[in-house]
């Protein structure tokens, strides 16, 4: 996987392309790998999935935890990934700045737990919940963004951040429907006939890398499309857009419902790996981790906003423990007292901070916005003109 | 001047003010297919502002426009009227279900799921837009204002005096932006990458690369748009604009800040498109050589008010045109 060139559709297109001839077979299997993009992210994924169970048997990785407690974490990273694709198709590609991610995440979450646990007595399989949990999150998206998506920028904002939360709260006080503070415990574990998902945790690991496959897939797909285009063109200039014919509304509209649909995927999936659901797992600060993720990743960058959420999720909830473990015996002073694990936040705002100043483009980021954030002083002045408050917007 | 068969555009008495500010007043305006016509006016006569009424991005106040005979622009009349169909549905399944479930909170829940789906089902609807929801819309007695999408959706497309370019993606991808409406694939289409949708979308690459070729900036398909020399990117902004393949060409001076070689180049392309593609443009310009040069016929704007209309030549020798430009000779 790399970044997709703007052009990418090019080498189908293109005659040159297709000449492998006199070229030798690595080449050959790179321009094979170019052309068949969605079995090259299949290849890779399953090099990936196959590869960490091993690689945290490698010391000083296996010291830190058991392997199974390894393969944990990373379903629970996948969660995180999901999450970040979601919102980087809303604030990466069609550049609505949404605070309110978690809302969606939380539906997600609540619909598998209210239809697929002993608290109704409902017990809808998780593999179809799957898809209903993704079309009821959908479904809120559309809710919620139909009425607000005629605001921009930091009115946005606002407004999804409202929403975020809202929903919360909604459950947590919603005693009769949602059990409020309590949550519902109790959830139903997937089944396959002749796959147990138990405390073992390889069953759920192996589930998140294919639904990460195929989003990842349906992703590059819609990022190189039509519809990538016009979300790309609503980010860098919604006017110039809707006068080359993109209905501005539907499109956003479509981008928050994607994004709500991604988090609604992995709210089903989180709920049937915790086996649980509180209002408390879907705060502002799972919002705003996600965000981060996005940003630390690289905006509008698929594998970089991949990665990106995987680091952090893996440092926030294993480095951090370890760092702090490493430090005690070493007994310096004053530094081994720390408890990084509290100061998680803390560290995280710094890295922020040290981010945005030192590279605001983020770990991965797109070439496009590499280049944006890289402009001189005349260019910059130029991306601000006064023209662009002046000319109304219908 | 009268309204002839084969006009593209009629625009009717268009009057917009902003708060006392008169900007437009009465402007008639016709459009023959297939030529060029040009808007000149000094600072503030209110060219801009017309484009943006036709281009509708700003309501009239008054007036209204046809494009080929079907009425595209007019002031909105009980547009509040609208949001009633959005919401009274959802709000009204809702009040059923909770006069109906008894104080059963759970009912109310599944009644409230069954209001939310309806008002997802309507209000996507509304914004698309569709034919048939216009034409119900009209039964009711609503009047808006067109969309900038609808209007080129209608067949206007158009550029912009400040170059607006989609700066950070590529040449290509700006005029494939522009192609938009005319690419059919669905999220759907896109999502399982149907044999049509490559194909649509291998041909709309190539499409978009004679669009390129044609204002001259063959082979540059990858370099962005920001990356540009200044002519070349209001060349990309004409390419954009010709891509949605419009009947009726706005060009918000096309020539701004040109040195006089690009001026001739982007004179005698404004001129090709005409020949080659049958274009009909409407052109605001400050460049009387560009002006004289190519127009058909020149409408000439003072403070919002229409001064005069004729051919170049009658232009050139109208007194009050030249009053409005050089100012009134003392007495």
């Amino acid at each position: 996987m790399s970044e997709p060139q703007p052009d990418r559709g090019q080498t189908a297109a293109n005659p040159r392309a297709t000449d492998a001839r006199g070229i030798g077979w690595a080449e050959r299997a790179f321009v094979f790998l170019h052309r068949h993009r969605s079995l090259s992210i299949i290849g890779s994924m399953a090099l990936v999935t196959a590869a960490l169970p091993f690689i945290v048997l490698v010391p000083p990785l296996s010291g830190f935890n058991a392997q199974t407690v390894w393969i944990d974490s990373f379903s629970g990273a996948g969660v995180y990934i999901l999450l970040a694709l979601g919102l980087n198709v809303v604030v990466g590609l069609a550049g609505l700045l949404d605070l309110g991610y978690a809302a969606f995440f939380a539906i997600g979450a609540y619909s598998y737990a209210i239809l697929a646990s002993s608290f109704y007595g409902l017990h809808v399989p998780f593999w179809p919940m799957l898809i209903l949990g993704a079309v009821v999150a959908a479904l809120f998206g559309i809710a919620l963004g139909a009425p607000t998506l005629r605001l921009r920028g930091d009115y946005l904002a606002i407004v999804t951040l409202g929403f975020g939360e809202i929903v919360p709260v909604v459950f947590t006080n919603s005693d009769d429907l949602t059990n409020g503070t309590n949550g519902i415990s109790g959830v139903d574990r997937p089944s396959l006939p002749g796959l147990a998902f138990t405390a073992n945790p390889l069953p759920f690991y192996v589930t998140m890398a294919i639904m990460l496959t195929v989003v990842f897939i349906l992703l590059y797909r819609l990022h190189d499309s039509r519809l990538g285009r016009a979300w790309m063109a609503i980010r860098e200039d919604e006017l110039a857009a809707a006068s080359s014919g993109i209905n501005t509304i539907t499109t956003k509209l479509l981008a928050f419902a994607l994004g709500a649909t991604t988090a609604g995927l992995a709210g089903v999936f989180a709920a049937a790996r915790l086996v649980f659901v509180s209002p408390d797992q879907f705060l502002f600060t799972v919002s705003f981790t996600v965000l981060a993720m996005v940003v630390l990743g690289g905006m509008g960058n698929i594998w970089g906003v991949a990665v990106g959420a995987f680091v952090i999720f893996i440092t926030q909830t294993v480095l951090l423990k370890q760092l702090t473990n490493f430090l005690r015996p070493l007994d310096i002073p004053f530094i081994s007292q720390i408890d990084f694990l509290q100061y998680q936040f803390l560290l995280f705002g710094i890295a922020l901070v040290a981010m945005m100043l030192l590279r605001p483009e983020g770990l991965f980021p797109s070439t496009r916005r590499q280049r944006e954030l890289h402009t001189t002083q005349a260019e910059t002045e130029e991306l601000w003109s006064p023209d662009e408050a002046q000319e109304p917007l219908a | 001047m009268t309204a002839t068969g084969d006009n593209v555009l009629v625009a009717r008495s268009i009057t917009k003010r902003f708060g006392g500010l008169v900007a437009l007043r009465e402007i008639a305006f016709t459009i023959p297919r297939g030529s060029i016509v040009s808007l000149i006016g000094p600072n503030g006569a209110g060219k801009t502002t017309f484009f943006n009424v036709v281009a509708g991005l700003t309501p009239p106040t008054a007036g209204s426009v046809e494009l080929g005979g079907m009425r595209l622009i007019a002031p909105a009349a009980r547009a509040w009227l609208e949001p009633l169909i959005w919401f009274v549905p959802p709000l009204l399944v809702i009040f059923i279900g909770t006069l109906t479930s008894g104080g059963n909170i759970q009912l109310v829940a599944v009644w409230g799921l069954l209001a939310l789906l309806l008002a997802t089902l309507i209000l996507p609807t509304a914004m698309a837009r569709p034919p048939w929801y216009e034409a119900g819309v009209h039964r009711l007695g609503i009047l808006r204002n067109a969309r900038p999408n609808d209007i080129v959706r209608a067949g206007i497309g158009r550029t912009f005096q400040n170059i607006r370019l989609f700066k950070n993606m590529s040449t290509l991808e700006n005029v494939l932006v522009g192609m938009h409406l005319k690419l059919k694939s669905n999220p759907f289409d896109v999502l399982l990458s149907t044999p049509r949708q490559r194909a649509e979308e291998a041909e709309a690459r190539t499409k978009a690369r004679e669009y390129l070729a044609l204002v001259g900036l063959q082979g540059r398909d990858r370099t962005l748009a920001r990356n540009l020399p200044y002519g070349d990117q209001r060349r990309l902004e004409l390419a954009r604009a010709l891509a949605c393949e419009p009947i009726l060409l706005l060009l918000d001076e096309p020539t701004a800040g040109m040195n006089p070689r690009e001026t001739a180049e982007m004179t005698a392309l404004i001129g090709r498109l005409r020949s080659e593609l049958g274009v009909t443009v409407l052109l605001i310009e400050h460049d009387m050589r560009v002006v004289m040069g190519i127009s058909d016929r020149i409408t000439v704007l003072d403070h919002g008010e229409w001064i005069a209309e004729g051919t170049p030549e009658e232009i050139r020798r109208n007194p009050r045109v030249i009053e409005a430009y050089l100012g009134a000779a003392p007495p």
